[in-house]
């Protein structure tokens, strides 16, 4: 008895999963534009995928306003990747095998995230953007990854310079424990000694901390005249916090993109983030053309400003459905040629080229927050 | 920064015995863990920034409200996940089901508050220096409510007649309906009071680090704490929760990212060393 | 003269259920059954289901409580994926390095943490898990961190690549009946008594005569070596890791699997792995509220399920079988009536 139970249920496993072969018919002509994109809905990291998402909505608003492209609709197919990389390579290879026709993927901006996704990305054949800025993005080979963004090279460079030009001796740095962090503080630290700059102090904070009150204990023991930070937006709001809690916030301090945002300077308050400086590709206090129109129309949109994914997702949108316009066809190779001749393409965050490598923009901003708002101080272009 | 780290970790180490407060008190009443402490804790950072923040209450009435709040979500707490298991020969069931707890409050949550972490404001917004080191007042509070509450419940158990008729259902609870005690009454006092603690714990806990779904991982701390100070007793619990703050707070002397690492490596050791705990009770084995 | 059935119910029955075993092992690989996707998901659920059969014989066998499972798996999957991708070494190999070094470690561990009795254990298992998460996620010279490490090398046994979905199917489909069968066995030798024997109670075990201490060492050096091997298999099928999946949520997970379908029961570690795996993936439709359901359901499942699926099951056999004599007896009265 308990053996026919058993082949019972086997049979019913067995046959109730069967039926579930997608098959991936080539589309037709009247057929939407699929684009695949994937973030983090869920988990600590899920702020971000709501701006992504406000980003795509705005862009598929005026996209297919135009009637679409080459007179199709454009729709986005979503996955979650949590924010980590064991679901992300989940998310990817589900997008991937159960749509059959995406012309193009974007991914997000968490570098390691991006990394852990890439191998699947040169099996799969689609082009991918990402807004990663780790230099292993910019130094792969794989030839269907792009980003929207400059790399930490780039970065860690500029923000190495500009501590030199603001006259420092002393620097300590507090980073993070992804690539993001690793990554970028080691450029920093190196550029900071070729400059013959001491760095002081270097810690590497632990995976969802959230007391920093020690690690600004020791940086304090140090006696820095300038503070460097790296870390993303989960953190970045406690860690200026606990630095103008100790006191310290006369010293200068300069962070990577994520302390320009405008989740951080709510979470740390006005006072504590007031004059902080960042490299950053996008700031939502800029006056540029068209990056500032686009901030207002999205403002009044959303109630909100926007963050520097949601203007990234919206150029790598951009860039897709220009790339699909000129190969005049939705095929991945196709598209992927004509993203390697994009020149002086203009988005709303930056001006993109394929220079020979994944970075396709090469240009950022040195911030400073003052009063609550990112204010741009130089434009930093190469 | 000697100073710092002191006054850190028993700032943080106050924060974990608050928690494991109401934890050792359901450990104590129904015999098993609660894995969804981390939850209830991070329920009461919630709904009193809902009270504060979206009712706007005044903070006397808040905190009225607060704790009526707490207690209505103690007492479901303890009929959904523990009364309808309370006579089951295995204990694991009980477990299990707080697992499910666990995952359905933070799911409740997401949905409710969505995952976007909130503010909320301090008490007193301020932060003291003393010597070279520098503290929020949010922490005096916190050690203050933490060490009240702690004498309340010392009082409340060893004192009045209402706590000895909790220890008693947690002692024996056969025994207890034998001579007439109402053991429903007792355990739900007891869940009641529990969650009121570590909704409290919320509350202060929130300023600090944002109401987030991230804020149930403080549980594990105070699980290490429980154990390190002695299984059994509420004094424990919070002597070891503070040696535990202590002993996260020193470690980046040696260490910067391998904090966690030295805490739990503690944790293991005493276990070996001492698996009683520095104040526990003798585990005795019946047959 | 009385013949001699061959065909006995029992017999046949088996032989059914070999044919269904070997059915499904030809026909899902097969290209075009299941999309390529849901065949991922099935072999990540034979890896779990292997993970949960060494949980099965610590928890079902035993009565141990434990948390150690994930972490466990993560030093597998780590071990694996360190020696292959850093130091070049045959995916084979390594797993089998792997194994090995999972064995002494279990055993070194298991000797600590036995010392402690019921929760207290439970808290060590907790810790120890924990403990393993950090080191993966902060030795960074070694794990890459919270970053994982990438292109782990297929699985390469000499004679045989397994590249694809399809044939990694295939290999985790025998190494799992093999496992199954080796715990089956299990539970009917002296060990497997003596273990079951410690669940039921400790004292009166030991007054026969058990090594308690080191019969629950044991079980947890099986448990550690399943653990290691789900784990080694799980690198190199995922060609990824990160300490994400090895903490202590995940052996949360593997101890609901073993609930839902049957603490007593190793085909209810079977059904509990691949439901909790499977199921997931079927209930994305309710998208936002999945997890919410999911976590109510356990409750549920245990107030009101609390022996799992293959407890409904055997309840319904034997009232099936009450019924049943029940109507023989009816019958043969009512013929001695007559």
């Amino acid at each position: 008895m308990k053996k026919i139970m058993i082949l019972l249920l086997t049979l019913l496993m067995v046959f109730s999963f069967t039926g579930c072969n997608r098959n991936g018919d080539k589309p037709g002509e009247d057929e939407p534009i699929k684009i695949g994109l994937t973030d983090a809905f869920t988990g600590d990291r899920a702020g971000n995928g709501q701006y992504t998402k406000e980003g795509v909505d705005m862009f598929l608003e005026y996209i297919n306003g135009k009637g679409g492209v080459l007179g199709r609709e454009v729709v986005v197919v979503y996955e979650d990747d949590q924010g980590n990389e064991t679901a992300a390579v989940n998310a990817y290879q589900k997008l991937i095998l159960e749509n059959e026709d995406l012309t193009a993927v974007v991914l997000n901006k968490y570098s390691s995230v991006v990394l852990a996704m890439e191998p699947y990305v040169a099996d799969s054949k689609i082009p991918a953007i990402c807004s990663g800025s780790n230099v292993k993005i910019e130094q792969s080979t794989n030839p269907y990854l792009y980003s929207t963004r400059r790399s930490d090279y780039g970065s860690g460079a500029t923000m190495a310079a500009f501590i030199k030009q603001e006259g420092a001796k002393r620097v300590a740095i507090l980073y993070s424990p992804d690539a993001l962090g690793k990554g970028m503080s080691e450029i920093v630290i190196a550029k900071l000694q070729e400059a013959g700059i001491e760095v002081v102090s270097s810690q590497q904070f632990s995976e969802g901390e959230k007391q920093f009150a020690n690690y600004v204990a020791k940086i304090k023991e140090s006696n820095p005249d300038f503070i460097v930070c790296i870390g993303q937006t989960s953190e970045t709001g406690l860690i200026v916090k606990a630095i103008y809690d100790a006191g310290l916030n006369h010293i200068k301090c300069i962070g990577n993109s994520a302390f320009a945002q405008a989740t951080t300077i709510e979470q740390a308050g006005l006072e504590a983030s007031e004059g902080w400086y960042s490299i950053t590709a996008f700031a939502a206090g800029t006056e540029e053309e068209p990056t500032a129109s686009w901030i207002r129309s999205y403002t009044e949109k959303y109630g909100h400003a926007p963050e520097m994914t949601s203007v990234t997702t919206y150029d790598a949108l951009s860039m897709i459905c220009y790339a699909i316009e000129k190969a005049n066809s939705t095929d991945p190779e196709a598209v992927n040629a004509e993203l390697k001749k994009i020149l002086n393409f203009e988005g709303i965050a930056a001006v993109y080229s394929y220079n020979g490598n994944p970075m396709l923009a090469n240009s950022e901003f040195v911030i400073q927050i003052q009063n609550g708002k990112a204010i741009v101080l130089t434009k930093v272009i190469g | 920064m000697v100073l710092q780290l002191f006054i850190t970790g028993i700032s943080m180490g106050m924060l974990y015995a608050l928690m494991a407060m109401g934890l050792i008190l359901i450990v104590k009443a129904v015999g098993v863990l609660n894995f969804a402490h981390g939850q209830l804790f991070m329920l009461g950072a919630y709904i009193t920034w809902s009270l504060t923040n979206q009712l706007k209450l005044p903070l006397w009435a808040m905190i009225i409200a607060m704790i009526v709040c707490f207690c209505i979500v103690g007492l479901s707490f303890m009929f959904t996940v523990y009364w309808p298991l309370r006579n089951s020969p295995w204990k694991v069931t009980v477990v299990i089901s707080t697992l499910g707890a666990s995952i359905a409050l933070k799911e409740a949550v997401r949905l409710i508050w969505s995952f976007i972490p909130l503010l909320s404001k301090p008490l007193i917004d301020k932060v003291i220096r003393i010597g070279d080191a520098v503290m929020n007042v949010q922490y005096i509070f916190i050690i203050i409510i933490s060490g009240a509450l702690m004498l309340f419940v010392y009082f409340l158990f060893e004192k009045t007649f209402i706590g000895k008729i909790m220890q008693a259902t947690a002692q024996n609870r056969y025994a207890a309906e034998l001579i007439g005690i109402p053991s429903v009454v007792a355990i739900a006092g007891t869940y009641m009071i529990s969650m009121c603690m570590s909704g409290v714990g919320g509350w202060l806990a929130a300023p600090l680090f944002l109401v987030s779904q991230s804020l149930g991982t403080f549980a594990q701390k105070a699980f290490a704490g429980i154990v390190v100070g002695g299984f059994g007793s509420i004094k424990g619990a919070v002597v070891g929760c503070v040696l535990v703050g202590l002993i996260e707070s020193f470690s980046i002397l040696i260490t910067d990212a391998y904090k966690d690492a030295v805490v739990f490596g503690v944790l293991i050791l005493v276990l070996i060393i001492r698996p009683t705990g520095i104040f526990g009770e003798k585990i005795e084995e019946k047959a | 003269m009385k013949k001699k059935k061959i065909l006995t119910p029992k017999i046949i029955g088996k032989i059914i259920v070999a044919i269904i075993i070997i059915a499904a092992f030809i026909i899902i690989p097969l290209p075009g059954v299941v999309s390529r996707y849901m065949l991922k998901v099935y072999n990540d659920g034979l890896i779990y289901f292997i993970a949960a059969l060494g949980l099965s014989v610590m928890l079902g066998m035993g009565g141990q409580v434990t948390y150690s499972t994930a972490g466990i798996m993560g030093v597998g999957a780590y071990i694996t994926a360190i020696l292959s991708t850093k130091y070049g070494w045959n995916t084979g190999l390594a797993i089998i390095v792997a194994l090995i070094a999972g064995a002494i470690f279990s055993f070194v561990v298991g000797l600590a943490l036995f010392r402690l009795k019921g929760s207290y254990f439970s808290f060590a298992s907790i810790g120890l898990t924990n403990l393993l998460v950090t080191i993966f996620s902060n030795w960074m010279e070694m794990t890459e961190g919270p970053d994982g490490i990438t292109r782990i090398p297929k699985l390469d046994v000499g004679f045989m690549k397994f590249t694809d979905f399809n044939s990694y199917f295939r290999l985790l489909f025998i190494i799992a009946i093999i496992c199954y069968l080796f715990v089956l066995r299990l539970r009917k030798t002296s060990y497997g008594r003596a273990l079951a024997s410690v669940r039921d109670n400790e004292i009166t075990a030991a007054s026969f005569g058990v090594n308690c201490y080191m019969t629950k060492v044991y079980s947890f050096v099986i448990a550690g070596v399943f653990a290691c091997l789900a784990g080694g298999l799980y690198a190199v099928h995922a060609g990824f890791i990160s300490p994400e999946p090895f903490k202590y949520d995940q052996s949360a997970i593997y101890l609901i699997m073993i609930m839902l379908g049957g603490v007593d029961s190793t085909f209810g570690a079977f059904l509990g792995a691949s439901l909790l795996t499977i199921i997931p993936e079927k209930m994305r439709w309710l998208n936002e509220y999945y997890k919410l359901i999911y976590g109510v359901g356990v409750i549920i499942l245990m107030i009101f399920m609390p022996m799992g699926l293959m407890g409904i099951i055997d309840n319904f056999k034997y009232k099936m079988i009450g019924k049943i004599k029940k109507r023989k007896q009816s019958n043969a009265i009512e013929t001695e009536a007559n």
